[in-house]
């Protein structure tokens, strides 16, 4: 201190900067700085719960349970911050010997849609209009043409003579290519054959929805449209968590009520019955009826998904 | 002041007696009471949930569990109080009078009493014309239609809810009667519900730029499982 003081550079001459040099360094790092706050500016701008936490956190499978919990915390403080309502949010693990399969019996669905708002209602999707999970299809009569089939009819009473009715939904498949297309590896197929996203791990680049052959997959292009007052409170990490906006979502079976053993939303909405789910791995379950039994088919069999969600005909 | 110590020690000990003593009374006492509302939920219970309603609701509920539940007609009283001295007539026909109000079509079933029993009239009659109990109208459709029947019990008929895993929980199964009304069985059309592109309720400016959809763009239509048809029918344990 007594030494440099009398010298008059502020910085060590061993190293040749001159007050001259500092000087021009220290311009040139004022405008980089600046520039980056120019650049971030956006960034700060974003919102003002912006959270370095939900930008740093990991893949689902890198997350340590202790890490889990932290996560799912915060979730549920978004959820309570954005909607005012008490969520919880649960990472509810796949049953083991457990896989699921759902049968559709065409000969009885009236298309009356109560499994869409069902499902709407159960996996807190957006309420702006097209966002259901579940697509019913009206098809003459006489064969499935998916071409002519209209998803908007709206009459006075279902069925109509000489229509049948076709509810679509994500098929599980077991080759799905959904997830082959993502490039950061944000969907998945667990190990109980349902095919998962990491909300906060998709990038919306929506290579899986041009993907799958069923129009399974919804994009959140704005902040999801919900009701706090009509809120679904009871959500897991993978499945119906309020979404943020961007991201792809999709049906998982319900995952936060099967993998506690109960059945899906849609299937319990259907007035007329014509759902089933089980688990196929057991010979008593009524999934195992139905495919031993009735003369089951998949949609597209043609492009080799291997779907697990299977319809059949029959009164 | 010797005395202060003594009853210090004495009385705890006679005190948890005597607590004990309410306590265990107490006990008992409200053992009964539960015991008696519990059997009396449970004959009150069972006349409003052993069978669920079609579409409408419970009528009075005087009538006893043992006969019918005459709701549909609006009745509110016992078959036997008109029938005990009534011919039984059989020839199917528009009933005018009494029964009016009764819809008939089973397609070529149109006989009264290929169901309800000739004499026991508050039940129904087998297939071989003996007396079955009015609970157990599942078996009087499995009698005619085996083939539904069978489809109910193996989960590709009808309607379930409740828990796969009958581990975890138990199955609910929707009674056959819920879904048909046995005097006309067909399944009536249902009003559908709007499709996914239609906004209903308040709506707001269609070309407002995106984020500004904060607010709710249509009320959600109500959707009550439970309550379409009927409430679901007590759990069924000897599934499949
Ligand atoms: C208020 C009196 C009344 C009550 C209560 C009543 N019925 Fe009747 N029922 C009649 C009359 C009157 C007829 C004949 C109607 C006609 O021929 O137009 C009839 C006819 C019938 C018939 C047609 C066969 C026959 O003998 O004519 C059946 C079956 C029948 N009733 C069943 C029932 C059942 C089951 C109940 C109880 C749920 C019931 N009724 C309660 C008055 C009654
Ligand atoms: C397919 C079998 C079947 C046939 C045929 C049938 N019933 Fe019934 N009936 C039932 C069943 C099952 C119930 C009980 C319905 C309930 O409690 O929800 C019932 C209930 C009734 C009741 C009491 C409830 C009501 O709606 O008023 C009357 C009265 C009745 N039947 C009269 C008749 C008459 C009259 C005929 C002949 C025209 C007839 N039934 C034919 C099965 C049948
Ligand atoms: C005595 C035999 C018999 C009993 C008992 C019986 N049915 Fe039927 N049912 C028939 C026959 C026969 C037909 C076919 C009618 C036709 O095609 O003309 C039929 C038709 C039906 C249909 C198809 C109707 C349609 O229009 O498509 C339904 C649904 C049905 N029954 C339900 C029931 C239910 C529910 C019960 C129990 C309350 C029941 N049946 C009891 C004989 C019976
Ligand atoms: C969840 C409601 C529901 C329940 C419960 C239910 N069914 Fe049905 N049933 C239907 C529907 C829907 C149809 C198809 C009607 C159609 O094709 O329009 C049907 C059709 C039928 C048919 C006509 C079959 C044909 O080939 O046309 C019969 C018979 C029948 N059911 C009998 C039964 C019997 C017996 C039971 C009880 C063991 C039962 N149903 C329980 C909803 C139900």
């Amino acid at each position: 201190m007594s030494q440099d003081a009398p010298n008059g550079p502020l910085l060590d001459p061993e190293e040749g900067t001159t007050r001259r040099n500092f000087l021009k360094a220290a311009a040139v790092t004022t405008a980089g700085v600046g520039a980056v706050a120019a650049s971030l500016a956006p960034l700060r701008e974003l919102d003002a719960t912006f959270d370095k936490e939900a930008w740093l956190q990991k893949h689902y499978h890198e997350l340590t349970p202790a890490e889990m919990d932290k996560v799912l915390a915060r979730l549920e403080d978004e959820a309570k911050a954005e909607y005012g309502v008490d969520v919880t949010v649960r990472d509810v693990k796949p049953k083991a010997k457990t896989k699921y399969a759902y049968a559709l019996n065409l000969g009885v669905c009236v298309g009356c849609r109560r499994c869409a708002y069902a499902c709407e209602k159960e996996n807190n999707t957006s309420r702006a209009p097209g966002k259901q999970y579940i697509r019913v299809l009206e098809m003459e009569q006489g064969g499935i043409d998916l071409e002519t089939a209209n998803h908007q009819y709206d009459p006075e009473t279902v069925p109509q003579p000489g229509k049948f009715y076709m509810p679509v939904q994500c098929h599980q498949c077991d080759k799905p290519p959904c997830t082959k297309v993502c490039p950061v590896n944000a969907t998945w197929k667990e190990p109980d054959g349902i095919v998962v996203v990491d909300y906060n791990w998709c990038i919306g680049c929506r290579y899986c929805e041009a993907a799958c052959p069923y129009w399974a997959r919804r994009f959140n292009f704005e902040k999801p449209v919900l009701n706090p007052a009509d809120m679904n409170t009871d959500t897991a990490y993978l499945s119906n968590r309020p979404r943020p906006v961007g991201v792809m979502e999709k049906c998982t079976f319900c995952l936060h009520r099967v993998r506690e053993g109960r059945y899906p939303a849609c299937l319990e909405a259907c007035p007329t019955g014509a759902r089933a789910f089980g688990n196929v791995y057991d010979p008593k379950s009524e999934i195992r009826y139905i495919l031993e039994n009735k003369r089951v088919f998949v949609l597209k069999e043609d492009v080799g998904t291997l779907p697990n969600f299977f319809y059949y005909f029959d009164a | 002041m010797d005395d202060a110590p003594e009853t210090r020690t004495e009385s705890p000990p006679n005190a948890w007696v005597a607590g004990g003593v309410l306590v265990a009374l107490g006990l008992v006492a409200y053992a009964g009471v539960a015991w008696l509302l519990s059997s009396a939920a449970q004959s009150r219970t069972t006349v409003t949930e052993a069978r669920p309603s079609l579409a409408v609701p419970f009528g009075p509920d005087r009538v006893p569990l043992e006969t019918l539940q005459l709701h549909k007609a609006g009745f509110a009283y016992d078959c036997d109080e008109c029938h005990y001295d009534r011919v039984r007539d059989r020839t199917p026909r528009t009933f005018v009078g009494e029964h009016s109000k009764l819809e008939f079509d089973h397609g070529r079933n149109d006989r009264c009493f290929n169901c309800h029993h000739e004499t026991e009239l508050t039940s129904f009659v087998t297939a071989a014309g003996d007396v079955l109990p009015s609970t157990d109208h599942v078996k009087l459709c499995a009698g005619c239609h085996g083939t539904q029947h069978r489809d109910w019990l193996g989960g590709a008929h009808g309607r379930r809810s409740g828990f796969w895993d009958r581990s975890v929980g138990t199955l609910r199964r929707t009674d056959c009667i819920v879904c048909h009304d046995p005097h006309r069985p067909a399944f009536r059309p249902i009003e559908p519900l709007p499709p996914p592109g239609v906004a209903v309720g308040p709506v707001h400016p269609p070309l407002e730029p995106h984020g500004a959809v904060q607010q709710i763009l249509r009320t959600p239509p109500v959707v009550e499982p439970d309550t379409l048809r009927g409430p679901a029918p007590a759990p069924d344990e000897d599934a499949p």
